[in-house]
């Protein structure tokens, strides 16, 4: 029996089409090695490109390989999904960019302040007083590594900088 | 300056207080980082390498050494505590260590954990103190064009041995060693797909690439799994039995076979502490009078796992110290941690800076012997409310660490951007099966190879075939042909077997 046959709909669901994927991948690796190839035309000195256009042409080769390999895959179920919840990544993730965004805008310590807690709410912490506390704590630590021990400049902070 | 007298300067240095103390923190941060399931050693030493940054470096890598075997040997504790393995070179450690916790002998399988850990990773530090520097006096003989095959060698068979897939391990150097060549080319001096953005001038920061592949992966799977995987509190107790475990001359044999068994997995490229410690515990099995009490509460079981994963430990990082090499991917972080102090592993570290290589193998060496010390079922009971973290707790404050991280190096806001950009990329090649270690790998010896060959091809004016013509070239040529043909030969094999069912 191949493996075709015993994917059951939910786990077609979950882990996706392996062959599928990785010819997906393939044509993205494709795509960034066209790329690289067209900016190093930019580069002014040949002997300085030698070495990069190498390394694309294998990639680009391992890439071709990958993409034939998915049509011999075919419908084998991938072992994992890429998300397994969309709800928990997008409540992690969003935020994550705005931090890193916030994070040099408004400072280290405010932007941690709301964002720690917040997705820890957001990823399913309900005890406000353990997210209060250990966000709290976390953040005195890093206060006293930091700044106080290690005297690294941090972004400067929009409320008590 | 005799070996001795470098030896003993060594002793001298990291006997110093803020040695002994980066030490200490180093081993206690480690335990605690490789207590909570999900974040690893590697991990750790990935995003506190920036922390380490305005230290000295005997300080900083006398830190990383006890993250590292701090680490590995804290997987044991959720591993025997809850069965959830910290680290996954410690799944077998479950195996024995689930039982007997639930016959109530928890503290005496913690007590024999990090004794255990501790023989394996001073046998491992040991023989990195025998062995790295005959090799790396060897390695002096090397020119340029052995230097270019040594590196292709190392990309080679971390990309073919360490993941599950073969090609994608090799696509994965490959984009390793594309990010390596974004900045300025250190030959001509010529600018590489920079697209006129200035902070790509000096090509990615090499921390800025771990924390982000190594940092927010985890950090994502943790978020997804933060509901489903809530620990139970009142399974961290830490339960005494009646009686004491003293039979430890029982586990002298345990010990001795798992600590060989350790060292040679860790010197081979692209195996790593799992592997060690799944055939440590198969022999110590295989070897036993009473193979059937595995798996039911063995104290044997216990021992050899963890001895076995601990023994990996210094053992891998011989092929980085002797050769620049590293063979799998905390020896990539660990080399890391050497470049951020401006120190290039290889040979030429052991005349430049040999008190502080030797330093370096004997923290190694000390951080394994204070294991028991700083991570006995004393300090077990202490980091049992970290234990108890909720892991939705656990994901913002890795990101929040990896930000503040990363930013602390060198004052850029770009490279926060640049963190998440590589989180965000290493947790989706993660999740479609390409390896991250070989990425790792790419970047750092992509460079390395590249100015080799470059040099070795003004050597010999331009000749390409004289940079395989010396013997340990074409050894080097034969092992790399061997590497790249083993999964067509495993692909046959399994052929083979799948024709005639004897075969399996």
């Amino acid at each position: 029996m191949t493996d075709r046959q015993t994917n059951s709909p939910s786990e077609t669901i979950s882990g996706g089409r392996e062959g599928l994927r990785d010819q997906v991948s393939a044509a993205i690796l494709m795509c960034v090695v066209a790329v690289f190839w067209w900016d190093a035309n930019a580069i002014s000195a040949f002997e300085a490109q030698m070495y990069p256009r190498l390394v694309l042409i294998v990639v680009a080769t391992l890439a071709v390989l990958l993409f034939l390999r998915g049509f011999r895959l075919g419908g084998k179920v991938a072992d994992q999904p890429v998300v397994s919840s969309w709800t928990a990544f997008l409540a992690f993730l969003l935020p994550t960019i705005l931090y890193a965004v916030a994070v040099g805008k408004i400072g280290f310590f405010t932007s941690s302040i709301v964002y720690i807690p917040l997705v820890a709410y957001l990823i399913g912490l309900r005890s406000h007083w353990l997210n209060a506390l250990v966000s709290f704590v976390f953040l005195l630590a890093t206060w006293l590594v930091f700044v106080a021990l290690f005297a690294r400049p941090l972004p400067q902070e929009i409320f008590w900088g | 300056m005799s070996i001795i007298d470098i030896l003993f300067a060594a002793i001298r240095e990291i006997l110093m207080w803020q040695n002994l103390a980066a030490m200490g923190v180093g081993v206690v941060g480690g335990i605690l980082i490789g207590a909570l399931p999900g974040l690893t050693a590697t991990m750790g030493i990935a995003i506190l390498i920036p922390l380490t940054f305005t230290m000295e470096p005997m300080v900083a890598l006398g830190m990383v050494a006890g993250i590292y075997n701090g680490g590995i040997y804290g997987g044991a504790i959720p591993a025997i505590l809850l069965g959830i393995p910290g680290t996954s070179s410690s799944i077998p450690t479950t195996f024995d260590g689930v039982p007997l916790a639930k016959r109530g002998e928890a503290g005496n399988a913690l007590r024999i954990s990090a004794w255990s850990s501790a023989v394996g990773g001073v046998a491992s530090g040991f023989s990195l103190l025998l062995l790295a520097p005959p090799l790396a006096t060897v390695t002096l003989l090397f020119g340029p064009a052995e230097y270019f095959w040594v590196a292709l060698f190392g990309m080679c068979s971390i990309a073919i041995l360490l993941g599950a897939d073969p090609l994608k391990g090799l696509i994965s150097s490959g984009l390793g060693l594309l990010i390596g060549t974004i900045g300025i080319d250190s030959v001509s001096g010529h600018e590489r797909f920079t697209l006129d953005i200035y902070y790509l001038t000096g090509g990615f920061n090499f921390i800025v690439l771990l924390a982000g592949l190594y940092g927010l992966p985890p950090a994502i799977e943790l978020a997804q799994t933060a509901i489903s995987q809530q620990i139970d509190a009142a399974r961290t107790a830490i339960k005494e039995s009646e009686h004491r475990f003293t039979d430890w001359p029982s586990l002298f044999p345990t010990w001795a076979r798992s600590s060989m068994i350790g060292i040679v997995i860790g010197i081979l490229p692209g195996v790593g502490g799992t592997m060690a410690a799944f055939l440590s515990y198969n022999e110590t099995k295989r070897a036993d009078k009473d193979p059937e009490s595995f798996g039911k509460g063995n104290y044997k079981g216990v021992a050899a796992s963890e001895c076995g994963n601990n023994a990996d430990n210094a053992s891998a990082l011989i092929p980085t110290l002797t050769l620049g090499v590293p063979g799998n991917a905390v020896a990539a972080v660990i080399m890391g941690a050497f470049l951020v102090h401006g120190l290039q592993p290889g040979p030429g570290l052991f005349r430049s800076e040999p008190v502080l290589v030797y330093a370096f193998i004997l923290q190694m060496i000390l951080t394994a012997a204070i294991l028991p010390l700083l991570g006995g079922t004393i300090a077990v009971r202490v980091f049992a409310p970290v234990l108890r973290l909720p892991q939705s707790l656990i994901a913002p404050i890795v990101i929040s660490l990896s930000v503040i991280g990363v930013y602390s190096i060198q004052n850029s806001v770009f490279d926060i951007y640049a963190l998440i950009g590589f989180g965000l990329l290493g947790y989706i090649l993660q999740r479609t099966g390409f390896p991250l270690a070989p990425i790792v790998l790419g970047v750092i010896l992509g460079p390395m190879a590249e100015q080799q060959l470059r040099l070795a091809l003004i050597i010999s004016r331009g000749d390409v075939l004289s940079i395989a013509s010396s013997t340990v070239s074409m050894i080097l040529i034969a092992l790399i042909a061997l590497v790249l043909l083993l999964p067509v030969v495993r692909m046959l094999m399994g052929r083979r077997a799948r024709i005639d069912p004897k075969l399996k």
